[in-house]
Formats: structure tokens, C-alpha cells, sequence
């Protein structure tokens, strides 16, 4: 086997072996690499400052642990964007395992921001159902959400005052691990008028650009980076530009191994072959 | 000096700690190779999920959408409140709760159970189908069309407004943008999607004009494919990072 | 009267802003009439081929040589999703296949009611090809509703039962290439296909074969040979035809200054 063929075979648990090591070393120690920040995310962040905090903002966490590293940091940066502005924050859940995730993000802004539960942030919980509950929000909020997640009247809540429906609301920004942002865009958005933020996994975050294409949304989040660029916006940054160094050494193991391997397979057994046909061709001419 | 920067046993908080990050570690050592901490961490998973979205489904739609109905329902009845059983008011119009009328959803979704119980009366989870499809299209398909399709196509073709002035004016949009590259962009756009669309044409052969569209549409497929896959690798990434925060901050206490 | 009727709901249609969604939803509603009539009338339909379908059968032949099993996954939603009902009528034809050289078929499920209709799909293919006795209810079997921990158990399997092809037809999200990279792993030949984009690139460079998007609606209509099936593949086509006709001429009229055209077409619903 020669050096080639060596390069296309490479035994995975040696790529699985370089990711970790190579991720691992920044998460401990911070290389300090800069971040800029790109349009799609900075046109929300422009959205929310231009916000007169009359209406509180629907923020849709619908995550679960498996994408908390992605999306908790966008949530985090949005609260305290949006409480720095004064504007409340209505958390809603449509994703079965996002509750306990959305508690700890809602106990967060009680402890670290001095929000005031039920008047600067409120959580209604989950409600199953996702395109019902959208429909029923615009028609009442409390529709589908009677009590909060604590078991308050929603309707009491001082947070709602003056709002009723959807369309009472500044916004709606839907934190997505999966296709519920297509439901608050065609319902909440495209059906109801509200203004559409969106922060998805950067598994699902391509399929967003086409809504930020035609302006269907007011901005875009992509994953992790997506979170940190808020994070910088903000001027607060946490975890998700901590991981940043992380994410660029990653993504320079990915290329070198991409490339190592298209070099084994070029110039290894399927370039050995396509240059003997050739040699054969070039024989029989 | 280690120990006292590792998440304490003794608090709630911190069993738990321990717990996640034991079975963090039982799933990584897949990557090595199949080992029974694996199997045992993959089947725990598999089982507490079960039972959690179990729960879930109860508390959230069983019990207050079904069995809280009926039983409000059937105590009205008990009062001798017909109306109100049957979720009406005393002029006999509709009102949010639902109470007895529940049986009406209720009746559907034993139909469904029949497949499994009798094979002779399944015929009737057809009706549940059919009310189900039938709903959820009506609902989803004109939503969709104007989302996903005219929205779409009006994005498509917009950018090319932003070169007339008078058309730009028209339609609301700043013709100050019309660049060389917003040009180059537009152009790709509308040509990228049009052999996309062609690409997926079945209804005649690959031939001619229609081969080369097919082509030049497989590569701009295959371009979109490969920023997704950028995209995905940089998720699974940010996971792993996530994943080490924990082990690292959480558990360990480690911040140099 | 007719004709009255339907000048009504569109003119309530256009008072609500919605004229261009229903006159889009008509139009296409009425070339599936004409296609299905056209079917029902004995019209057959032809459709191109679609590349990546001869190895379906390949991949069966393969596995039953090597005295191995097959494993088939419809994805990770409901049967009420386009995917997922396609990816059922590709199992009928695997599953009849499979039948018929006795090769051992399993279908781990990820929703309850898409393992029924399997079982139900799968036992019928069994009967067709008189092998009844060979069919094991057992083997089409429901895992859980949580994502990763069905992505999990999957791989698990895979490890175990090391089947010679996998075959991934449906919706599938972030566990796409956790899956696909498992079967590569064991050497399994895998075909995939999905109308989920963002897991595309994944299935196209870890599967054999992909179909991509449509392709898997095509290949189940193509496999079904059920003329009425094919008719609504027309009527999409006719749909995209229209599409693409509006897409060109639209550009040009915008390019030389009309909004008329971007205000037919962006109609909000």
C-alpha cells in the first residue's frame, strides 16, 4: 500500500482522535482569534434596537439539550438585548424537550439580569400541537398557554398587558432546532404580518437563507457563530465566542483531512486506475 | 488539588453533573468501538426518552385536552346541565371548552387503535386518516404555496426591479443598491433556480437545451450541497464544543 | 351556476389578499384532474428514467448472495409527510423483492402509526409473492420518538445485525449522516433518498445512490406503476412549468421596469 493509498484509508478513530484534540486545547485555552460579524445577523440585531419597547417580543424556544450549545447562547444574547432596551421577553415552547432548557435560560435572566418574572420575562411553557398553537396565538395568546410554566394566569401576568394575539407583539424570533420556523414564518409571519427573526441549529440554517433572500424575515442566526456575532453585538460575550477558537481549529482539521483524502483517492488506487485505462487507451492508439 | 475543582457528589446539581457526564463519556467511547458502557448509555437513552415524551403526551394533551374534558363534562351532566356537558351556553352557542364533545376526537382516535386490536372493524381508521389529511392539507397547502412558491418567486425576480429606477420607486426599493455585484448575484439566482426547476423536470427525456440545463443545474445543486455540508460540519462541531464546555467547566472545573 | 360559485369564492379570495394563491391552487388542482382523468380513461404515462433505481434491485440481489439482511428506514416523520409515504411505496417493491429471494427485511420505526402501515405494507408484499410463512412481524418493529435516541438504536443495529444494504428513504434530520456513515462503516451498499436539502450532501457523499428531493416522489410513482400515481407526478410537472414560464418572463418584464408583474405574483396568502 503506498503512501497514496494510506492517505484514502486512514482508520476514522485517528480523525476522531485529531478532532478532540484539536477542539479540546482551545476550549481550555482561549487562542483569541478575532470574529466579525455578517449582515444576516446584524440586520436583527438592528431590528430589536429600533424597537420602541411599547410590545414585548415572542420568543420561540423550541430546543432541546441535543442543540443547546447552538441555540442557549442566541436566547441568552437576545434577552439581554432586548431587556437592555426595555423590552419584554414572552418565552413560548413548541418542541417537547425544550422546557427544562427554556427554565434554566428564564432562571438565568431572573439571576444574572435582574429580570422581574412576569413583567420583563415571562415563560408560558410547551404546548403540543406547533401549527395549533401558532393559529390559536393568533387568536389569543392565553388561548393555548391559560396558566405559565409556574402556574400563573396568563392573562394576569403583567407582561400582557395590552396584548392580546400575535399581532399585539414587536416580534417574533423562533429559536429552531427543527422545521418550526417554517410554521412561524408562514403563519406568524406571511399570515399574521408579525416580523420574523430566526436563530437556527447550522444544520437547518441554509434552508432559512432563502426567507432572508426574499425578505420574509428580518434576520438570520446560523448556529454557533451565528450566537456569538450576537453576542459580540451586544457586547457580552459568552460561551458561543468562547467556542469560536474551538469551531476554527475544528473546521482546519476538517479541510486538512478533506484534502488528504482527495489526495489518496486521486493519486491512489482510482488514479492509478483511471491513468492504467488511459495508459491503455493511449496504447491502443 | 484536582478534586476540588470536580462537581461535588452530594448535591442534587452536581449527582446529576456526574451522571451526564458519565454517560458522555459511555457514548464517546463509540467512537473507539462497540462496548457494553455504549449499549448501556444507547438503551438508558432510548428508555428515558420513551418514557419523557410518555409523560409528555400525557400531562399536555391527554389529561387536560381528553380527560379533564370529560370528566367536567360528565359532571354537568351529572348536575342535569345538558348544555353546558356538551360545552354549549345558555343560548346554545359554542363555547371554548369543549367538554363531551370531546368524544368526537375521542371516537377517531380509537378508530386508529383498531388496526392493532381488529383487523375486520380497521377499516373505520380510515375516517381518522382522511379527517386528519384532509385538515392538515387545507391548511398547510395555501400557506405553503404563498410561502414557499409565489414569495419565493416574487424574491427571485425582485432584485431585477432595483435597476429600473422608476420600477424601484414603485415597488419600495432603494435603487442607490444597484451594483455590479448585486447584478452577478441576481443573474446567478434566477439562472441557478430556473435549471434547479428544469432539473426536476420528469415528464420528458434529457436531451438538448433541456440536458445542458440539467447540467448546469446538478452543479449549482451540488454548490448549494456543499455550503450545507460546511454548514452541518460546523454544527456537529459546535456540539462537540458544547460537550466539552460541560466536561470541562462543569464537571471538571477546569478554566485556565 | 358552477361558474358562479367559483367567481364568488374568488372574488372573496381577492378581497382577502389571497387571489393569486387560490388562482395558482385551481389552476394546479385542475391539471391533476385532467391527468388523473386522463389515467382512469387508460392513458399511460411516461416518465424519464431515474438513475440510481436499477441499483434498488442490485442492492437486494447483493444482499441475498451474501446471506445477509437488509435494513430499511422510512425516516424520521409521520405518515402524513410526503417523504414518508413515498418512502412507504419504495418499501412495498423492496419488500416483495426481498420476499421472493428470502432475504430477511427489517424496518426499525421511528413513528407508531408509519409501523403499522410498514407492517401492513410489508405483510400484504409477503402474501403477493405467496411467501407468507417466510413473513417475521417482529422485524418491523417502533424504537422511540426522541430523535437521537432512535438515530442510536439504529446504529446498533447496523452494528450487530451488520446488514449487506441499508436502504434510508424518507425525511431524515440531523442524524442523516450519524446513520449513513454507520453503513458505511460495516460496508453496507446504501440508497438513500430525501426531500430533506440541508441532509443531501451527507447521503451524496456517504450513499451508493441518492435520489434527490423529488426524485424519491418520482421513484416511488416510477416503482409503483400505478397510472394514477404517475398523473400527479404530471400535474407537477405542469405546476413547474408554469413556474419556470412565469420565473422567465417575469425576470424580463421586471428587468425593463414593470411591477405589475412582482404584485401578481406576490400575492400573500
Amino acid at each position: 500500500m503506498n503512501i497514496w493509498q494510506k492517505l484514502s484509508s486512514i482508520d476514522r478513530r485517528w480523525v476522531f482522535l485529531a478532532m478532540a484534540l484539536f477542539v479540546a486545547f482551545p476550549v481550555l485555552k482561549p487562542l483569541g482569534l478575532p470574529v466579525t460579524t455578517t449582515k444576516e445577523v446584524e440586520d436583527i440585531h438592528s431590528f430589536i434596537e429600533n424597537l420602541d419597547g411599547t410590545k414585548p417580543i415572542i420568543l420561540g424556544l423550541d430546543f432541546g439539550p441535543s442543540t443547546a450549545p447552538e441555540l442557549t447562547p442566541m436566547a441568552k444574547a437576545l434577552i439581554r438585548h432586548s431587556l437592555s432596551k426595555g423590552i419584554p421577553v414572552l418565552g413560548v415552547s413548541l418542541a417537547p424537550d425544550a422546557p427544562g432548557v427554556a427554565n434554566d435560560i428564564m432562571k438565568w435572566a431572573e439571576s444574572e439580569l435582574n429580570a422581574v418574572m412576569g413583567k420583563d420575562i415571562a415563560y408560558l411553557g410547551y404546548k403540543v400541537g406547533t401549527l395549533n398553537v401558532i393559529l390559536q396565538m393568533g387568536q389569543g395568546i392565553s388561548k393555548p398557554f391559560p396558566k405559565d410554566y409556574y402556574g400563573n394566569n396568563t392573562d394576569d401576568l403583567p407582561i400582557m398587558e395590552g396584548v392580546e394575539t400575535l399581532e399585539d407583539c414587536a416580534m417574533v424570533v423562533g429559536l429552531e432546532a427543527t422545521a418550526i420556523s417554517d410554521l412561524w414564518i408562514q403563519y406568524a409571519g406571511d399570515q399574521m404580518g408579525v416580523p420574523i427573526g430566526i436563530g437556527m441549529t447550522a444544520v437547518s440554517a441554509p434552508e432559512a437563507y432563502v426567507f432572508y433572500q426574499s425578505g420574509q424575515i428580518v434576520g438570520l442566526m446560523g448556529g454557533m457563530k451565528g450566537a456569538a456575532e450576537y453576542e459580540l453585538l451586544v457586547n457580552a460575550p459568552g460561551a458561543a465566542v468562547q467556542g469560536m477558537d474551538a469551531q476554527s481549529l475544528g473546521h482546519i482539521v476538517i479541510l486538512v483531512f478533506i484534502i488528504l483524502g482527495n489526495l489518496g483517492y486521486f493519486f491512489g488506487t482510482k488514479g492509478q486506475e483511471i491513468s492504467r485505462l488511459k495508459s491503455l487507451r493511449d496504447g491502443e492508439k | 488539588m484536582i478534586f476540588n475543582l470536580i462537581a461535588p457528589f452530594n448535591t442534587p446539581e452536581g449527582l446529576g453533573i456526574w451522571i451526564a457526564a458519565f454517560l458522555t463519556l459511555c457514548i464517546f467511547s463509540f467512537l473507539y468501538k462497540d462496548n457494553p458502557f455504549y449499549k448501556f448509555a444507547e438503551h438508558l437513552f432510548v428508555g428515558v426518552s420513551t418514557g419523557y415524551y410518555i409523560s409528555i403526551y400525557y400531562w399536555n394533551t391527554l389529561k387536560p385536552n381528553l380527560i379533564d374534558e370529560l370528566r367536567k363534562g360528565f359532571s354537568a351532566l351529572g348536575e342535569g346541565n345538558v348544555q353546558k356537558a356538551f360545552g354549549l351556553d345558555e343560548n346554545g352557542s359554542i363555547i371554548a371548552e369543549p367538554h363531551l364533545r370531546m368524544v368526537v376526537p375521542l371516537m377517531l382516535g380509537i378508530f386508529i387503535f383498531l388496526i392493532f386490536i381488529s383487523r375486520k372493524n380497521a377499516w373505520l381508521s380510515r375516517i381518522s386518516f382522511a379527517w386528519y389529511i384532509g385538515v392538515a392539507s387545507g391548511i398547510a397547502i395555501p400557506a405553503s404555496m404563498a410561502t414557499r412558491v409565489l414569495i419565493q418567486a416574487q424574491g427571485s425576480v425582485r432584485d431585477f426591479c432595483i435597476f429600473n429606477a422608476g420600477c424601484a420607486n414603485a415597488a419600495g426599493l432603494d435603487p442607490q443598491t444597484a451594483t455590479t455585484s448585486l447584478w452577478i448575484n441576481s443573474a446567478l439566482l434566477l439562472i441557478g433556480t430556473l435549471c434547479a426547476v428544469a432539473y426536476f423536470f420528469f415528464s420528458l427525456p434529457s436531451k438538448g437545451v433541456l440536458k445542458a440545463m440539467n447540467k448546469v443545474g446538478i452543479y449549482f445543486l451540488m454548490i448549494s450541497f456543499g455550503a450545507s455540508f460546511g454548514y452541518t460540519v460546523m454544527a456537529r462541531i459546535s456540539l462537540l464544543i458544547g460537550r466539552f464546555q460541560f466536561l470541562f467547566y462543569d464537571w471538571l472545573g477546569i478554566n485556565i | 351556476m358552477i361558474f358562479n360559485f367559483l367567481n364568488l369564492i374568488f372574488q372573496i379570495q381577492i378581497k382577502e389578499g389571497k387571489g393569486p394563491v387560490f388562482l395558482v391552487l385551481v389552476l394546479f388542482i385542475c391539471a391533476l384532474v385532467f391527468f388523473l382523468d386522463k389515467a382512469r380513461k387508460g392513458a399511460s404515462f411516461k416518465i424519464r428514467k431515474i438513475a440510481g433505481l436499477d441499483a434498488v434491485n442490485e442492492a437486494i440481489g447483493r444482499a441475498t448472495e451474501m446471506g445477509k439482511s437488509i435494513l430499511y428506514t422510512t425516516g424520521l416523520e409521520t405518515a402524513s409527510h410526503i417523504a414518508t409515504i413515498a418512502s412507504l411505496t419504495i418499501l412495498s417493491r423492496v419488500a416483495k423483492r426481498a420476499a421472493r429471494y428470502g432475504t430477511r427485511l427489517q424496518v426499525p420505526s421511528f413513528d407508531p402509526i408509519v409501523m403499522t402501515l410498514s407492517q401492513e405494507i410489508v405483510r400484504e408484499s409477503y402474501l403477493e409473492e405467496g411467501m407468507i410463512d417466510s413473513f417475521r412481524k417482529d422485524d418491523i418493529f417502533y424504537l422511540t420518538q426522541e430523535q437521537f435516541a432512535y438515530t442510536a438504536a439504529v446504529e446498533g443495529v447496523l452494528i450487530r445485525e451488520k446488514p449487506a444494504t441499508v436502504f434510508l428513504m424518507g425525511y431524515f434530520y440531523a442524524e442523516s449522516l450519524l446513520l449513513a456513515e454507520t453503513g458505511n462503516s460495516i460496508g453496507a451498499i446504501q440508497i438513500a433518498g430525501t426531500d430533506a436539502v440541508t441532509q443531501l450532501p451527507f447521503f451524496i457523499v456517504s450513499c451508493d445512490y441518492t435520489l434527490i428531493g423529488e426524485e424519491l416522489y418520482a421513484a416511488s410513482a416510477y416503482l409503483s406503476e400505478d397510472s394514477s400515481i404517475i398523473s400527479s407526478l404530471k400535474a407537477q410537472d405542469f405546476g413547474k412549468a408554469l413556474l419556470w414560464i412565469f420565473l422567465f418572463i417575469g425576470s424580463i418584464f421586471t428587468f425593463f421596469g414593470s411591477v405589475k408583474f412582482l404584485s401578481i405574483i406576490g400575492g400573500s396568502s
